[in-house]
């Protein structure tokens, strides 16, 4: 089926939606002056905008096009990365909500920093936090690029491009409050996109989902309805993949420090129990229109389309909705990829300008600077800089992403997703639990924790049949046999345990007692 | 009652961030075992999520879809429980502020 054409209708939503939001970034940046407004909107935000700005962060093009592919081309094996991606959201709420708010100013190194030396930390943090942004971004650009290239017939330079300045210029002019507004609106259009589909999926089969799974049966070959029978090594690669999926979402830089853009702790709460909702309804829909296409559109017309089952849904638009159905989802699946790598974007611009600039270089200054005359001018300046700042790393970030994503064109990079939410899990996550519910870590336990977490799950990928045999090609039985391979495709059930177990023993066998007094210190802040 | 020097003064934080932490990991623990044992029947007993409920729904079909549901009301609980436990806490601080104001 070819599906290269412009369709006018998608470009006159994707043309409305580019409108609304150049009109909302403009009037965000007469409102992002100071660095507060810029990295954190003030803390202005409302407890359900910000859950729908964090449903439309954590919703990206991949949950509405790819997840929907996976299930619709291998059936029920596709719910893992559903479940996992889904099942981050309540621990998200539980663990880190209210800590996030309370404990953090702009971005998740303030949590881990707290009690400990800021300095190590937030230069490990911003080790850590950099690269889980950076191959996020790539990713979604090179994706973007891609599905560009299928929906709109776009060359893909011209379309990776054309995302990398748009999403420029939310970040550099609007800040917080533009990308926020740019979540929430994505995420009413993703939401509204699927409930409709699903409620047109619905109606051809009498509103009665049990016919989409018998029809299924009869189309498809059997058991497509239920899990695959793994070999041993597969069953705890699935294991580790869910430990990645799950625990990675508490160490994202980007989903957390939208936590800092609400005005209290029970804000905090409760966005992150709409988000939990949103994110959990949207994958209820996504399996039914996996489900659905495959189907309605079938396996080998899903196959036919090209790009590994993403066009699916638009497919199932087109047949359900018509041409302006599909236009829209088109549309919607654009926006979606802008609104994702925005705050992507102003995520690493984030951490650079507060964590590195802010809270290390500048730092170095002050202290040299200290008890001088000058000291708190030179402080309000150096405060006031931020954003400044913060906008020129954006612009490094958006070229090199967009340069990065030119050199992996065509080829394949869904490891890096993987590495990502390794990365988080192995690094961020382990001391973010144990810097907040754990007395006696130490600095040294934290960074160490960090740097071997990210070390390990880094190397892992390396060495295992992702990289060794997807992208270097090399032959299986070549690899297999020596002495450094990985069989693992998913490091984190070793990498996660490795990373609390450093973390541990650095802390006993190096203890601090002023960093376990601060613990009570940080306690009482978490009950103010 | 809006002394909040006084409530800060009866406040006992050694008492009550404890409480909080408790109800987050006793949350946490739970929701963890649910989804755990979702994944390890999913990898280990595939065949327990094969069994037809009838008209080509599975029984993983309905742990899936079930799980989902689940988590979100589970995390609707939390959200009452921590927001009770706030204002109960609160109650009691201004209750002991109020007391104190009075002695």
């Amino acid at each position: 089926m070819n599906m290269h054409l412009i369709n006018p209708l998608s470009l006159l939503f994707f043309v409305v939606f580019l409108a609304i939001t150049i009109v909302i970034t403009w009037y965000a940046s007469r409102k992002s002056r100071s660095a507060s407004e810029y990295f954190n909107a003030g803390g202005r935000v409302g407890a359900l905008q910000n859950g729908l700005a964090m449903s439309g962060e954590y919703l990206s093009a991949a949950a509405l096009l790819g997840m929907t592919g996976a299930i619709s081309l291998n059936g029920f094996d596709g719910v893992v990365y559903s479940i996992g991606v889904f099942a981050g959201w309540p621990l998200i709420l539980f663990l880190v909500s209210e800590p996030m708010k309370r404990l953090g100013k702009f971005t998740l190194a303030d949590v881990i920093a707290w009690r400990l030396n800021p300095k190590p930390i937030r230069v490990a943090v911003a080790l850590a936090s950099l690269p889980i942004v950076l191959l996020y971004l790539i990713t979604q650009l090179v994706a973007a690029g891609g599905l560009i290239k299928l929906m709109f017939g776009v060359a893909y330079f011209p379309g990776v491009a054309l995302v990398g300045v748009i999403m420029l210029c939310y970040v550099f002019f609007g800040g917080m409050l533009a990308t926020t507004w740019v979540q929430i609106i994505k995420a009413v259009l993703l939401f509204g996109g699927s409930a409709l589909l699903v409620v047109l999926l619905l109606a051809k089969f009498h509103f009665n989902p049990a016919e989409i799974f018998s029809m299924a049966l009869s189309r498809a070959r059997p058991g497509i309805n239920a899990p695959t029978a793994l070999p041993a090594l597969q069953r705890w690669d699935t294991i580790s993949l869910a430990i990645a999926l799950l625990f990675g979402a508490l160490g994202m830089p980007q989903i957390l420090s939208r936590f800092l853009t609400v005005n209290k702790a029970s804000d905090a709460r409760k966005s992150a129990f709409y988000a939990t909702g949103l994110v959990g309804v949207f994958h209820i829909f996504v399996l039914l229109l996996g489900f659905g296409a495959l189907v309605l559109i079938g396996h080998g017309d899903i196959l036919g389309a090209g790009g590994a089952g993403n066009m699916a849904v638009p497919l199932l638009a087109k047949l359900l909705g018509g041409d302006a159905f599909f236009g829209f989802i088109c549309a919607v699946s654009f926006a979606t990829m802008l609104a994702v790598v925005a705050g992507l974007t102003l995520s690493a611009a984030t951490t650079f300008a507060h964590d590195i600039w802010a809270g290390v270089v500048m730092h170095q200054r002050l202290a040299t600077l200290a008890g001088s005359a000058d000291s708190g001018a030179v402080q309000t300046s150096h405060s006031a800089k931020q954003p400044q700042v913060a906008r020129i790393a954006a612009v490094v970030v958006a070229i090199a992403a967009v340069l990065l994503a030119l050199r992996f064109e065509g080829q394949n990079v869904a490891f890096m997703v993987g590495l990502s939410y390794s990365i988080a899990a192995s690094a961020n996550f382990p001391v973010l639990m144990l810097a907040l519910f754990w007395k006696r870590l130490t600095t040294a336990g934290a960074v160490a924790g960090m740097l071997c977490g990210a070390t390990l799950a880094v190397l892992m990928i390396i060495l295992s049949p992702t990289i060794q045999v997807e992208v270097l090609h090399k032959a299986l039985t070549d690899v297999q046999g020596q002495w450094w391979f990985v069989s693992l495709r998913n490091p984190s059930i070793i990498s996660v345990p490795f990373a609390f177990f450093v973390a541990w023993s650095v802390s006993v066998l190096r203890p601090s007692k002023v960093e376990q007094s601060g613990f009570e210190q940080m306690q009482a802040v978490l009950e103010a | 009652l809006e002394n909040h020097i006084l409530i800060n003064e009866r406040y006992d934080v050694g008492v009550a961030a404890p409480k909080r932490g408790r109800l987050a990991v006793g949350f946490s623990v739970v929701f963890l075992i649910i989804v755990f044992g979702f994944f390890s029947i999913f990898c280990f007993f595939p065949g327990l999520m094969a069994i037809d409920l009838g008209s080509g729904v599975t029984a993983g079909i309905v742990m899936e879809q079930g799980l989902i549901i689940a988590s979100i009301l589970f995390s609707g609980l939390y959200v009452k429980c921590a927001g009770r436990y706030d204002k109960n806490d609160k109650d009691r601080a201004r209750q002991n502020a109020h007391d104190r104001g009075q002695a």
